[in-house]
């Protein structure tokens, strides 16, 4: 009850005109960023943090929350209208989403989602402020060996279900990401690691920088040099059919999905996308009606849009209780929480403890926005969503070097977007997905220096990753994913035989 | 891509990756050895412990892709003359050279040599009017676009957020 009432208390701070018309603003911003093809919620997290990093903490994080919220909503609207997702985490909502709307009902299928992602995002705060106290107060137990197994779970994690691939392509992803983390003065013995002279690395490759230059650069020269035309042929008015018996039929689907969602969250670097895949798949396997997917079924529809928004809360948990991000976008709100000098972790509750209720707060707000602001944008967005990428990717070009130009003022900085956005179009065009190499990069400095502590402290002993119980579950998981792994590399090399 | 050209694209990478993975391998030896002549720094401690690790993992990993690409049919052989001049005549790849290089200038020239606002406007109409400057109209309308936005970026960082611009 403690926390229902620190909830109310934040909320009721937060109610000023100022930050409820810029929640308002934010969440046009991120509904139209998830809208449109190309730009994704980390991307509009990653470019907004950069803009608003002298904003007070409240006004930022108003932002910051609104537009993810915002953006994991909006990738619906354009896989309803146009079959092609606004953002990768609703990939799952074009399969029935599009084929509804083919039937005429598009605004209907809109509607749905909307109520979906309204349902997922509450239930996923109710998570977050339930879960993250107590998942603190374990936190406070964590020694060396235990942060050590969890961020490598999470790196490894990360990268055998962040591949389309072969999962060996998430591993070498995961790999570069602690290969980058490495870069700059180490932590325990001050030691300097492939700077070859440059100064300007000695506190290591700039986070936020280095993700613009994942997030952004690649879909900017996908978009333009694949030039892939978007036409809008679906009306947004259409026929329309009542939302309370498909929400009610739809119960059972919506709890589970919320649930899977929340879990998958959860997991260190899974995030969003999973989570409405498994949603989805999972919606389909024990749905009373399965003969309906395919065609156009709106629990089909709903169950990934709850998934994904429910992955937001989960996601934000071990970002908040254990500084280890649930999700490429948390990943940069973890940045953003270190550039306003939250530190996340173990000590959240004790140092800032409104924190968790204030970010629970603006979790619910960015939810009534997104609902006020989905009924509002839904009409007009098809005529968003014609806007040629030849008039938009350059903008988005500008904003990105500008905002990564905000956080350190330093020319080196831009220097940084420009190799790893390069380097992420290359990677991309080969698989590689740019989440495990963002997270490796920002856990590799918590594995370097535990696994090194636990070792200095054990005199070079391996025992306490063994004898200790929760870095061993996370071992016995972690030799799993590898054995699964390399059994469907085997399988991948067997067919190619 | 297709699995095909992605497995010749992989081949390469994974000789890439053999060869930064043994770099990054012998830096975290050689790390090693640096801190064995300090008494505060044991093997298990060394800073140069981590990259070792990192190395051999990327070496194997590496070695996995290699084979996983040569089992599906890859071979280097496809890397001739021929063929690279098929790739730079592709109108793909002409734009993904043009907007690399477009950003590389922008950083790297027009930031360093011009005030903010005449880089930005420089950059936005080259990028708008390379892909939609084929009218009279199309021109005026990248013109317009590239002045607005940079005067909403100028207003927005340099007066509104008081952040100093590059």
């Amino acid at each position: 009850m403690t926390g229902f009432v620190l909830f109310f208390q934040q909320l009721t701070l937060l109610l000023t005109p100022q930050l409820l018309i810029l929640m308002l603003l934010a969440s046009v911003l991120g509904v139209t960023i998830g809208a449109l093809p190309g730009l994704t919620a980390t991307m509009g997290i990653a470019l907004l943090t950069g803009l608003t990093f002298k904003a007070t903490e409240a006004q930022s994080f108003t932002i910051l929350i609104g537009i993810y919220v915002g953006a994991i909503y909006g990738g619906s609207i354009s896989a309803i209208l146009i079959n092609i997702p606004g953002t990768a985490s609703a990939a799952a909502t074009c399969v029935e989403g599009h084929r509804i709307a083919l039937r005429g009902e598009a605004r209907s299928a809109i509607e749905a989602t909307r109520t979906a992602s309204i349902i997922g995002t509450i239930i996923g705060m109710i998570a977050l402020l339930f879960i993250a106290p107590i998942l603190t107060k374990v936190a406070l137990m964590f020694t060396s060996p235990e942060y050590f197994m969890l961020a490598l779970f999470g790196v490894l994690i990360c990268g055998s279900v962040g591949t389309s691939d072969v999962p060996v392509k998430g591993w070498i992803a995961g790999l570069f990401g602690l290969f980058f983390a490495t870069i700059g003065q180490e932590g325990i013995f001050s030691v300097q690691r492939f700077m070859f002279g440059n100064s300007n690395l000695i506190g290591g490759i700039s986070l936020i920088p280095a993700m613009i230059g994942f997030y952004a650069i690649p879909e900017i020269i996908k978009a333009l040099a694949e030039k892939s035309k978007i036409t809008v042929k679906i009306e947004t008015a259409g026929k329309r059919v009542p939302m309370w018996p498909i929400m009610k039929n739809s119960l059972r689907t919506i709890v589970q999905s919320s649930l899977i969602g929340v879990g998958i969250g959860a997991l260190p670097g899974v995030g969003e996308d999973v989570a409405a895949w498994v949603s989805y798949s999972t919606a389909k396997k024990t749905s009373k009606h399965p003969e309906e997917y395919g065609k156009g079924s709106y629990e089909g529809a709903i169950a990934p849009e709850v998934g994904n928004n429910a992955a937001i809360g989960g996601a934000i948990i071990p970002m908040l209780t254990l500084a280890v991000p649930g999700s490429p976008p948390t990943a940069v709100l973890l940045g953003a929480l270190m550039l306003h000098g939250i530190r996340p972790g173990p000590m959240l509750m004790t140092e800032t403890p409104y924190f968790l209720y204030q970010i629970c707060a603006l979790l619910f707000l960015a939810t009534v926005a997104m609902w006020l602001v989905g009924m509002l944008i839904a009409r007009p967005m098809s005529s968003i969503l014609k806007i040629s990428p030849a008039y938009l990717m350059p903008v988005v070009a500008a904003i990105s070097i500008i905002g990564a130009f905000a956080i350190n003022l330093t020319l080196f900085d831009l220097g940084v977007v420009f190799i790893f956005g390069i380097l992420g179009y290359f990677l991309d065009k080969m698989g590689y997905s740019p989440a495990p190499i963002v997270i490796g990069l920002i856990l590799g400095n918590m594995i370097d220096t535990n696994f090194r502590r636990t070792l200095i402290v054990s005199d070079g002993s391996f025992l306490p990753f063994i004898t200790r119980p929760i870095p061993l579950i996370f071992l016995a998981i972690i030799v799993f994913t590898i054995v699964k792994g390399s059994k469907a590399v085997k399988k991948s090399n067997a067919a190619a035989q | 891509m297709e699995k095909s050209t992605l497995r010749k694209a992989d081949l390469v990478f994974s000789v890439i990756l053999i060869i930064f993975g043994i770099f990054v391998a012998i830096n975290g030896i050689l790390l090693m050895i640096e801190g064995a002549s300090q008494p505060a720094i044991k093997w298990y401690s060394s800073p140069g412990l981590m990259p070792l690790l990192i190395g051999f993992f990327t070496l194997i990993s590496a070695i996995s892709l290699y084979r996983i690409a040569r089992k599906d049919g890859a071979s280097l052989d496809f890397i001739n003359r021929e063929n690279i001049k098929k790739l730079f005549a592709e109108k793909s790849t002409k734009n993904t050279l043009f907007i690399i290089g477009l950003i590389g200038i922008y950083i790297y020239i027009l930031l360093q040599i011009l005030p903010y606002a005449f880089a930005t406007f420089i950059f936005l109409f080259a990028f708008i009017a390379f892909f939609k400057g084929n009218t009279k109209k199309e021109l005026i309308i990248a013109v317009i676009i590239s002045a607005v936005t940079t005067a909403l970026l100028v207003y927005g960082f340099g007066s509104l957020a008081q952040i100093p611009l590059p």
